[in-house]
């Protein structure tokens, strides 16, 4: 791995990880690359799973049901898998091994919808959740150094928080807020479409103290707000599930910078067209060069090249396209997909290529995808 | 080592034009390791069984239109056209699932029935250009060139049922009339289209066809489960928004769930020798096709026993059975996605089923 690389990787905010001891550790073959996922089989086990960048990949743990995201800690020593909505587990592993080191619960009044992050520090986990008896979003507070207990929540800025990203350099976190209730007795069926209001909530990840509100629009209140990506230099990337007039083609895509500008994106008609008015995930590249975002129900992801505005590089056909992390330089992407494909993509040279298809145990990739780049070895 | 396929399919991505299409072209090239096992017949058999659903509907739409001529025309009574509406109803509710193939370009589907209508799209516009007046609407070519919301059953249900009420001589009589006649006109071009499925997105190919079909279907089960039950009763009987449910000013929400399901039964469990069972019985699971047969019975006899009450008063006095119903109906859709699809060969959007 070139120092380049390496420092691509940083500036990204990539964890570097100490060096792995190589297949001993971890079960898969050595290279500068780890990623994290949600993974299920053939017959519907869930798992934890990890891949390296030449598509060999193992399961780390069972699951109970269904996994979302993996977020990692600032040092890269502890990472943490949230269950998808409804689901109340998570668990706590190390990167550098893949051991196990703990589950977790939420309270019974409460799930998870998928997503963490720590506090800048790493002392503090916060997890989006639905306190769904009072149909309201809250941050579930878990102390990182003290076995992750659960310490307390603080409200999440609105309903339905789901996304929520560290912002790089500061104690603060930046949450998606999609807006819509869902409650465990009636499934995933939305409640409140009618009154959603969709957002973005900034607050202080020492103490959950609210530092701001963006929103969209009034025109835009059904582009329920999921996913996001930050920058290093706070400019950031939001991606949106369309709730309104199934036949109206929004721009599913905003961007703006911390800590007051947000603006739609606009997109081509056909490119919009591709994405089916639904955003699955998102993510820089190393480099923050560019940006990806997949729509699983289009089948396709779009790449856009970073700049005011940022603008339309590539579209990839991929089927039921989902995770994506960063790779290691500019304009590398990772991408998994729920037929157990995993990719790499340069937008440099626009070139796609197929790691890993029929990894034994892994019949499906689940929504997200996190990397960790590993120190070299010397 | 890069895939030359794999940039083939994305400079094929880059090609892609033409409105709506894209996307259903973007998942027929798009990539993926399974492939549906040799499905001849299965979607022949069910776009056959589609033109026959379709043919229903340009038959009583076509009844539906005299009996609101009648009506609007003084000679009949308002019971009469909205009898005829039912009618139609019943045998739109029959193919409502078939979102896919013909039912996209032009929108055909979304005219011909605008829902969900979560934003109240069709009330302000329909009270819009009932105080307006625009002459151009009360032609079945100027209706067919409206907003979607105008243009079909819904619209013609508040105008019979609701508000702004069709009265002989008014404009909404006239909308209701230019109604009726455009949904003839869909109703047709739907036939048109089933009959000749290969020349449809998404149904190029038999192995396409069937991922489309197979996976409308699913994505309509969702639909109730989500949109026509659990948003509407809520988790409580308190958090109840009987008004959300499809077509609560014909009283008829219940009664479209019966039906929907009932030609869901049909696409899933016929039982001709080119029919699903049969297919999953060639793919060693038979046993599958048993489990959704059993799960799909249980809803249908839940949904059947609900059937004609509104939905206002079922979901005060049976909030219990309609939430068991949404719930039966998820367990048809997980038997689908963890044992139908697979035994196929077929993928579903395990990434893209619903909401994260």
């Amino acid at each position: 791995m070139d120092r380049r690389a390496v420092l691509a990787g940083l500036a990204a905010g990539l964890p570097m990880l100490p060096a792995l001891a190589g297949a001993t550790a971890t079960g898969v073959s050595s290279s500068d690359i780890r990623l994290f996922a949600g993974s299920q089989d053939a017959d519907g086990n869930n798992s934890l799973s990890l891949a390296d960048d030449r598509g060999t990949a193992r399961r780390l743990a069972g699951l109970p049901d269904r996994g979302h995201a993996v977020s990692l800690s600032p040092d890269g020593r502890l990472a943490v898998l949230c269950a998808r909505r409804a689901g109340r587990f998570a668990v706590v592993f190390d990167p550098r091994t893949g051991a196990i080191r703990q589950r977790l619960a939420t309270p019974e009044t409460r799930h998870f919808y998928g997503h963490g992050a720590f506090s800048r520090d790493g002392r503090l986990f916060l997890a989006t959740e639905n306190a769904f008896e009072e149909g309201e979003g809250r941050i579930g507070v878990y102390d990182a150094v003290d076995g992750f207990r659960r310490i307390g929540e603080w409200p999440a800025g609105g309903i339905g928080p789901h996304e929520v990203v560290r912002v790089p350099g500061r104690d603060a976190v930046l949450v998606a807020i999609g807006g819509l209730r869902t409650h465990p007795a009636t499934g995933r069926a939305k409640l409140n479409v009618d009154s959603m209001t969709p957002s973005l909530a900034l607050m202080d990840g020492r103490d959950g103290a609210p530092l701001g509100i963006l929103s969209l629009d009034a025109d835009l209140r059904r582009l329920s707000l999921r996913h996001l990506a930050v920058r290093r230099d706070g400019v950031f990337m939001i991606g949106g599930q369309w709730e309104g007039d199934p036949t109206a083609r929004p721009p599913l895509l905003a961007w703006g910078r911390l800590p007051d500008r947000l603006a739609p994106l606009p997109l081509v008609d056909d490119v919009l067209d591709s994405l089916a008015n639904y955003i699955g995930s998102l993510s820089f590249c190393g480099s923050g060069d560019f940006a990806a975002a997949s729509a699983p129900r289009g089948n396709c992801c779009v790449v856009l090249r970073m700049g005011d505005p940022p603008r339309i590089h590539d579209v990839l056909a991929i089927e039921d396209v989902c995770g994506l992390a960063p790779g290691q330089t500019a304009g590398a992407f990772y991408l998994s997909n729920g037929l157990g494909d995993l990719f790499r993509y340069r937008a440099t040279e626009r070139a796609i290529e197929r790691l890993a298809t029929d990894v034994p145990g892994i019949a499906r990739w689940d929504n997200h995808l996190t990397a960790v780049t590993v120190e070299p070895r010397r | 080592m890069t895939d030359a396929s794999v940039t083939d399919r994305v400079t094929q991505c880059h090609r892609r034009r033409g409105a709506l299409l894209a996307a259903a072209i973007c998942a027929s090239l798009a990539l993926g390791t399974a492939h549906a096992r040799s499905a001849d017949g299965y979607a022949a058999r069910v776009a056959e069984r589609l033109v026959a659903d379709h043919q229903a509907v340009v038959e009583t739409a076509g009844m539906l239109v005299d009996a609101v001529a009648g009506f609007c025309g003084g000679d009949g009574a308002r019971e009469d056209a909205q009898a005829a509406y039912h009618a139609t109803a019943d045998a739109y509710m029959r193919v409502q699932w078939a979102a896919v193939g013909p039912a996209v370009p032009f929108d055909r589907g979304y005219r011909l029935n605008f829902w969900p209508d979560d934003s109240n799209a069709i009330s302000r516009q329909l009270g819009r250009v009932a105080s307006e007046r625009p002459a151009d609407l009360l032609d079945p070519d100027g209706i067919a060139a409206a907003s979607v919301a105008l243009q079909g059953l819904p619209a013609l249900e508040r105008l019979l049922f609701g508000q702004p009420a069709a009265a002989p001589g008014n404009y909404g009589c006239g909308l209701a009339e230019a109604i009726t006649v455009n949904i003839v006109t869909i109703a047709e071009d739907l036939v048109e289209g089933w009959a000749d499925p290969a020349r449809q997105p998404g149904l190029s190919t038999d192995q396409a066809a069937v991922q489309t079909l197979l996976s409308a279907s699913l994505t309509h089960l969702e639909l109730i489960g989500d949109r026509k039950i659990a948003r509407v009763v809520g988790p409580t009987a308190e958090d109840a928004r009987p008004r959300r449910s499809e077509a609560w000013r014909s009283g008829r929400s219940l009664r479209n769930i019966a039906i929907n399901l009932a030609a869901l039964e049909a696409v899933w469990l016929d039982d001709g020798p080119d029919d699903l069972p049969a297919l999953l019985q060639a793919a060693d699971a038979a046993s599958t096709a048993e489990s959704l047969a059993a799960a799909m019975a249980k809803a249908r006899g839940l949904a059947e026993s609900l059937r004609d009450r509104t939905m206002e008063e079922a979901s005060e006095t049976a909030h219990a059975e309609l939430l068991a119903l949404s719930n039966d109906l998820y367990g048809v859709a997980r038997i689908l996605v963890h044992d139908v699809f697979p035994a196929l060969g077929l993928t579903v959007g395990f990434n893209s089923v619903d909401g994260d």
